[in-house]
């Protein structure tokens, strides 16, 4: 995974808090978008803050 | 998806940006020779045949059918599944028919098509998306009815969405979602009367047998003491070909109907003592399921197909994030 260099504007932060073990197994994780009125034509990425700093994570 | 490693913290937070996305690998569908195959990398994870599919020459063609996954693959490239078994030309790899149903003062059998009442087929694609995360199809399937006098009509259409969540590289497990939205296709209802096999079925690889596979339930029972138990997931697994091993673990989820389900497994004597291996969420087991007109009913299924050894614990982690989604704050 790639570390997302720059400064791009933060639109939304979440937290997931994983409170059941998972013994090691993959999680699908679903959020809705619709609350953040984002335009179809913006272009967004989804990035995770570990110690830091942001690593690019896919999403859909 | 989250990935997960062991230690790793249970908080995870995560940023919305505005910002191009970084690159990845897609998880994608091939469409070719009448099936969908869905591919990680160079890795073939589960084929969805949408051509009719007939039986060996010389034997009887009321066994063709559509609609069916085969193969599923196990991480490490192994077949986990069977179609067209001698013992049993009606099992189609994994595939979803209603056995004893009623329909219009007719008892219909869309299981055992040899008897030509009923049968399932592909109709068309909904969708076929692939992407980053999963690659996922949906196929509206109808479940026809053949009339005695000829005719036939469709009594149910299953729209089954197909969703397989692109593996960690290497990863020697990937997920996949099998989701059944019935609804009647007529004003005519749809009676599935209680019977000890149908729906959710999985005809397992012909490399297993009695003495080198096993299976655990959710409720702790084993492959001898399974059979006719309810569960919410059941480990399937065994020797594979390689010097390997591997399985897939059943999940069914919470708001099925009859749930925790009823499951039909053959035990270690089935097929003439050889022991071959079939699994069946099955959950009209032991109770009927009247599907009414007007309403749609939703069967969800989760698989989680492996190499090496699957364990209870490791079952119901898997279980407890498909029965009860995390939610972000």
């Amino acid at each position: 995974m790639a570390s997302i260099m720059g400064a791009a504007q933060t639109l939304a932060s979440f937290e997931i808090d994983l409170s059941k073990a998972t013994n090691g197994i993959d999680v699908p994780v679903s959020i809705s978008l619709a609350e953040l009125k984002i335009s179809s034509t913006t272009l967004f990425s989804l990035a995770e803050v570990i110690d830091n700093k942001k690593v690019s994570v896919p999403f859909r | 998806m989250i990935r997960q490693s062991e230690g790793k913290d249970k908080k995870h937070s995560y940023q919305l940006l505005k910002s191009a996305p970084g690159k990845s690998g897609n998880i994608t569908t091939e469409d070719k020779d009448g099936a969908l195959t869905i591919i990680a990398g160079n890795r073939n994870l589960l084929r969805y045949y949408y051509k009719t599919v007939y039986p060996p020459a010389g034997i009887d063609t009321n066994y063709k059918r559509s609609a069916f996954i085969h193969p599923l693959w196990a991480p490490h490239g192994q077949e986990l599944t069977r179609i067209q078994p001698t013992d049993h030309y009606h099992h189609y790899g994994i595939w979803n028919p209603w056995t004893h149903t009623l329909f219009e003062n007719d008892t219909v059998d869309f299981w055992n098509i040899k008897g030509r009442k009923g049968t399932v087929r592909f109709a068309k694609f909904n969708s076929i998306t692939n992407g980053p995360v999963y690659a996922e199809f949906e196929a509206l399937h109808e479940h026809v009815v053949f009339k005695n006098d000829g005719s036939e009509k469709v009594a149910l259409n299953e729209l089954q969405t197909v969703r397989v969540y692109h593996p960690a590289e290497k990863s020697d497990y990937y997920i996949v979602d099998i989701t059944s939205k019935m609804s009647c296709a007529s004003q005519s209802p749809l009676l599935i009367v209680a019977y000890r096999y149908g729906g959710f079925g999985w005809r397992a690889t012909e490399f297993w047998d009695k003495n080198n596979s096993e299976m655990l339930t959710s409720e702790g029972k084993t492959r001898d003491n399974t059979d006719g138990t309810k569960a919410r997931w059941c480990i399937v697994q065994g020797a594979l070909p390689g010097n390997d091993s591997g399985g897939v673990v059943m999940m069914s989820y919470p708001a099925n109907y009859n749930h925790p389900e009823p499951l039909r497994i053959w035990d270690k004597n089935a097929n003439g003592g050889r022991g071959d291996v079939f699994a069946n969420f099955a959950p009209t087991k032991d109770k009927d399921w009247l599907l009414e007109p007007g309403k749609t009913y939703i069967l969800k299924y989760r698989l989680v197909v492996f190499n090496g050894r699957f364990d209870a614990a490791r079952a119901e982690s898997a279980w407890q994030y498909f029965a009860e989604p995390v939610a972000a704050k």
